[in-house]
């Protein structure tokens, strides 16, 4: 049980995000210009005590990195946010192969001690929005907050402006609901922890050793091309079972050789994305693959590119805002007033959020679809994770 | 092996409940909200971890490590923070355990 004589005299918070105890810090590590910028970051876990949990998407402890950048100038910490957004977009974009809208967050859903928030939204298969990484420009609240000052060129004293900027675990179940099948997960070859798995099909130990000669070849020509590849050869699971589980696992591309192979100098390739099959020849099988796993990255960002694109919705009234929401689902692009009241009032209506004001709207004039009130360009909306 | 998942079509979050699980990425915990990462799940993780470690120190960030715990103080110096993050906070209050008379 607990001690209560083993009471601590300041009680401690396990940190749901670190900005208070780094700008704690940097009070001691900042005095003059010469000192900035700062550009650290921290690979952690945090914990937030949420109730409604689920795997990846929402867990009360999760692993995450959090940038905190200290800057002299407004226009350099916000240059900063914006740059480290462009990272984010990038990641998700060229490595998990989701596609992004790079937007900023309205006041309501902005970080707390954040002047402006930039999100990368990603839609789910479901219809479903999910913000997938965020980057803060938060002006010189922390500094203010924990009194870091700093001496300008000029001699003058000034607060230092921050930036902070993080990504989690969650972009894990972003990257399921974007890209897995009813057969399982898919996973896009630059993030595969293995993006070939070889089986092995044999009657006798003889076929296996024969087989698994060939094997070691094609795998070492295979891993000169920085290619990731595994060879189960146990015995203990037959190789329907072994295909199975590789479907469900998510390997890009499966190659399986048989006696009949080995005789004639084939092998079969099988693509986890269409799941299509055929029989290639074994010489040059490595560049092959090569080719095809690039093949793979791309079609699965375009085929999620073209779902989310399809799922981009103008709709110009709040019946057809409800209608499409109901039955279409997917980010509903919509006249807003601008205030938090209206969009609260929709949130309680419709259960959408303000999911982004795109940065790439167009100035548009138009009425908000739920009060009438003149607006200057379309912002999304979607129900979301 | 029985994949078997519910499709998507039928029941989406379902789904993906069962997806998790199946394809062996994590799994729940003793503590109720509080995942396990398993091995498969985890090299995913690393994978994405050194692909934005890079992107991180070519954009010429460091990195360093701040304590797991923060004194509350420091939460309720800037307003609109400590408004955000109060609701879901865990507070240390203890440092120590002792046997009960009772064993427990």
């Amino acid at each position: 049980m607990v001690d209560e004589t083993a009471k601590l005299e300041e009680e401690l918070i396990i940190r749901p995000t670190s900005e208070t105890i780094i700008w704690d810090s940097y009070r001691s590590w900042i005095q003059s210009y010469r000192d900035l910028p700062l550009l650290y970051n921290q690979w952690a876990n945090v914990v937030r005590w949420e109730m409604r949990t689920r795997l990846f998407l929402r867990t009360a402890e999760f692993l995450w990195q959090e940038g905190h950048t200290a800057h002299a100038t407004a226009q350099e910490a916000l240059a900063e946010a914006q740059k480290m957004h462009e990272v984010y977009t990038r990641f998700a974009e060229d490595f998990m192969a989701i596609p992004i809208i790079k937007g900023a967050k309205s006041e309501n859903e902005r970080f707390a001690g954040a002047l402006e928030t930039f999100t990368i939204e990603a839609l789910m298969q479901d219809g479903k929005a999910l913000q997938a990484g965020t980057s803060h420009f938060l002006g010189q609240n922390f500094a203010k907050a924990f009194d870091v000052k700093f001496a300008s060129k000029e001699g003058t004293l000034d607060y230092v402006w921050a930036t902070s900027w993080g990504v989690t675990t969650r972009l894990i179940g972003a990257l399921i609901m974007t890209h897995s099948d009813d057969n399982g997960l898919v996973l896009p070859p630059n993030l595969a922890p293995y993006q070939v798995v070889i089986v092995p099909i044999y009657k006798s130990e003889e076929e296996l050793s024969a087989i698994s000669v060939k094997v070691a070849e094609i795998s070492k020509a295979l891993r000169n091309l920085g290619i990731s590849v595994k060879y189960d050869d146990r015995t203990t699971q037959k190789p329907g079972w072994k295909f199975a589980e590789y479907e469900l696992k998510g390997v890009p591309v499966r190659l399986a050789m048989g006696p009949r192979d080995l005789e004639n100098g084939t092998i079969e390739i099988a693509r986890r994305d269409t799941l299509e099959k055929q029989n290639v020849s074994q010489d040059g099988i490595e560049k092959f693959v090569e080719k095809l796993l690039a093949e793979i990255q791309n079609n699965l960002f375009d085929k999620a590119k073209k779902f989310r694109d399809e799922h981009i919705t103008e709709v110009n009234s709040f019946e057809e805002f409800k209608n499409v929401l109901e039955h279409k689902t997917g980010f509903i692009s919509a006249h807003w007033d601008g205030t938090s009241e209206t969009e609260q009032k929709i949130k309680e209506l419709t259960k959408a959020t303000l999911r982004c004001i795109p940065l790439d709207a167009k100035e548009e004039a138009g009425v908000c679809v739920l009060t009438g009130k003149p607006s200057t360009k379309r912002v999304l909306f979607a129900k979301a994770y | 092996m029985s994949k078997n998942l519910t499709t998507r079509s039928e029941d989406y979050s379902k789904w993906y409940n069962e997806l998790v699980i199946k394809a062996d990425l994590a799994e729940n915990s003793a503590v109720r909200g509080m995942m396990v990462i398993k091995p498969y799940g985890y090299a995913i993780w690393e994978k994405m971890q050194a692909e934005l470690d890079r992107m991180f120190k070519e954009t010429g960030h460091q990195n360093l490590y701040f304590p797991l715990l923060i004194p509350k103080s420091f939460f309720s110096k800037e307003a609109s923070h400590v408004e955000g993050f109060a609701k879901e906070c865990a507070v240390v209050t203890h440092y120590r355990l002792k046997n009960a008379e009772d064993g427990s």
